[in-house]
């Protein structure tokens, strides 16, 4: 009897001096799997729900993931937009460290989902159909705004946000922030810091394209690269900004 | 010291070889079909996504079958030696109680590490096979010396997923938190006689496990509105390792570059724990009236 109290004490005192040791692990742990460290707190339902159903998939929450995935390529095939949201909500709740969930994700909602109710709409009017349509462009943007939260440093990202309300909205100045701030990240493609002057230009703002342009002709005039397609493309619109600017001879650059 | 070392190594030897002569390691054929189905299957994906869910397979596959061995395996470590009172002929020779439970822990230990090892062997071998037809179709066989920049480009996207050392620390993960599961369920079969029993509170523990970090954080403020709900949640903090930590294994997998600083203080508070909940087993069975 006496060993098993002994036991019995080992693991209480074991059990009341690991608290701090697996307080560090999981703020680690939280910093990594949510993007921030939040602690936890009765009171914000949210969170706890999350981890609360993180934990319940009982250490498999990669594979629950992944099977949520499978069950969104099946719904868009069916056209099942709802189901669709719901599989993308619940693979980027379960993982939200995958940035491909999110990217993804945002692109079935703001691109297939909306397309498919501008296009094929069994809506009663045209009206009916573009709010619709609207509708799932802004919960792809949505989601790509809350998967920012958790990445804020991932170009592939900012990017496709950049798309939705270049391509979707058609707010070319907000697209160009976003462009510039994909630009700015690691791993950003290389046309990402032109496409911030080309879609400050659709915006019309002429001058700060301009600038823009110029800044960054600057930086590549002297490169290889410079003579290739994309760049003569820049150097396109550049002449035809200073001709629309009428900026004066000597101050222009080509 | 040296003669406990070599008692402990006799008995786990001794355990090794009888799950080999029962065929164990038959497992191993069981997740090769797994393995090699699921990549079929998920064939039609892109790479990323591809390696992705083969990766979670393999994991998910590696942690069934390794659970299921180490707690079906501890919870039948003492209690089959009772019911076949083998045990009695065992402690009748010079063997300590706490060397023939550690040598029960440590042979039932060699053969999970055995088949998490085999498992290891199978997945990185079918995750390389799947690397090698893709570079085959980016490259259309050309030598790497003609390839193009984006041809270049896409080997290296493909052999960053495919080729991730990060692979190497989730084993490593996936293996402690075995150790631990199986020094619980072997804590459980010192003071329980029933191997169903084992294995099941062996289950509602791991379960139990994942909300052991949202009981340690909340147990203070619930116990103010409701003293018996808290009072269970301050039990589950304290007597539950938290196997929340081990989630970390999804993010490697994803291709989340971890520190191996922040691996390694996970693996060292499973193998303290587990040394822990060893030397309270053995405490427990010096006791236990065979």
């Amino acid at each position: 009897m006496k060993l098993k109290l002994i036991a019995g004490l080992l693991l209480l005192v074991w059990g009341l001096s690991k608290s701090g040791w697996e307080a560090g692990i999981d703020k680690e742990r939280r910093l990594i799997v949510h993007g921030q460290d939040v602690p936890l707190d009765v009171n914000t339902r949210d969170l706890l729900g999350q981890e609360l159903s993180l934990a319940l998939l009982g250490g498999f929450r990669g594979m629950a993931a992944t099977s949520a995935w499978m069950s969104l390529t099946g719904a868009w095939e069916n056209k099942e937009w709802t189901r669709v949201k719901a599989m993308a909500d619940l693979a980027t709740t379960i993982q939200p460290k995958m940035v491909l969930f999110w990217e993804h994700g945002a692109w079935h909602l703001a691109w297939n989902a909306s397309i498919d109710m501008e296009t094929y709409s069994r809506q009663a009017n045209q009206s009916r159909a573009e709010i619709e349509a609207r509708l799932w462009i802004e919960e792809g943007r949505d989601m790509l705004l809350r998967g920012l939260q958790v990445h804020p440093n991932k170009a592939a990202l900012y990017l496709r946000l950049a798309d939705i309300y270049w391509q979707r909205l058609g707010d070319y100045e907000t697209a160009a922030d976003y462009y510039l701030q994909a630009s700015q990240k690691e791993g950003a493609p290389a046309y990402a810091e032109r496409f911030v002057g080309i879609a400050l230009e659709k915006a019309g703002k002429n001058q700060e394209a301009y600038d823009y342009f110029c800044q960054l002709w600057e930086q590549v005039k002297t490169e290889p690269k410079s003579s290739q397609p994309p760049w003569q493309n820049v150097k396109r619109i550049m002449m035809e900004l200073e001709e629309k600017l009428q900026v004066p001879e000597g101050e222009r650059v080509f | 010291m040296k003669g406990s070392l070599l008692r402990i190594q006799a008995v786990a030897w001794s355990t090794l070889m009888e799950a080999l002569r029962q065929k164990v390691l038959w497992v191993l054929a069981l997740f090769a079909v797994i393995m090699i189905a699921s990549s079929i299957y998920f064939a039609d994906f892109t790479f990323e996504r591809e390696f992705k869910f083969i990766k979670d397979v393999g994991s998910a596959s590696i942690s069934v079958l390794g659970l299921l061995t180490a707690m079906i395996g501890a919870a039948q470590l003492i209690p089959t030696e009772i019911e076949r009172r083998t045990i009695y002929t065992t402690m009748s020779k010079p063997v300590f109680r706490f060397e023939f439970l550690l040598g029960k822990y440590f042979g039932l230990l060699s053969l999970i590490t055995l088949m998490v090892l085999g498992m290891s062997v199978i997945f990185f071998g079918v995750v390389l096979v799947h690397e090698q037809i893709y570079v085959a179709e980016i490259t259309a066989g050309a030598a790497a010396a003609d390839w193009s920049p984006e041809q270049v480009r896409m080997v290296e996207d493909i052999l960053e997923q495919s080729r991730d050392f990060g692979m190497v620390q989730a084993i490593l993960l996936l293996w402690a938190r075995l150790a631990l599961v199986e020094s619980i369920a072997l804590l459980l079969s010192t003071v329980a006689t029933s191997s169903i029993f084992i294995i099941f509170a062996s289950v509602v523990i791991y379960i139990i496990g994942h909300l052991q970090s949202v009981a340690r954080e909340a147990w203070a403020e619930v116990m103010t509105e409701n003293w018996m709900l808290g009072a269970f949640s301050a039990v589950i903090a304290w007597l539950v390792p938290n196997f929340q930590s081990f989630s970390i294994i999804d993010e490697i997998l994803a291709g989340e570059t971890i520190s191996w600083a922040y691996v390694s203080q996970i693996f060292s508070y499973s193998v303290f724990y587990t040394l822990i909940v060893l030397l309270a087993s053995g405490l427990i069975f010096e006791e236990r009236e065979l």
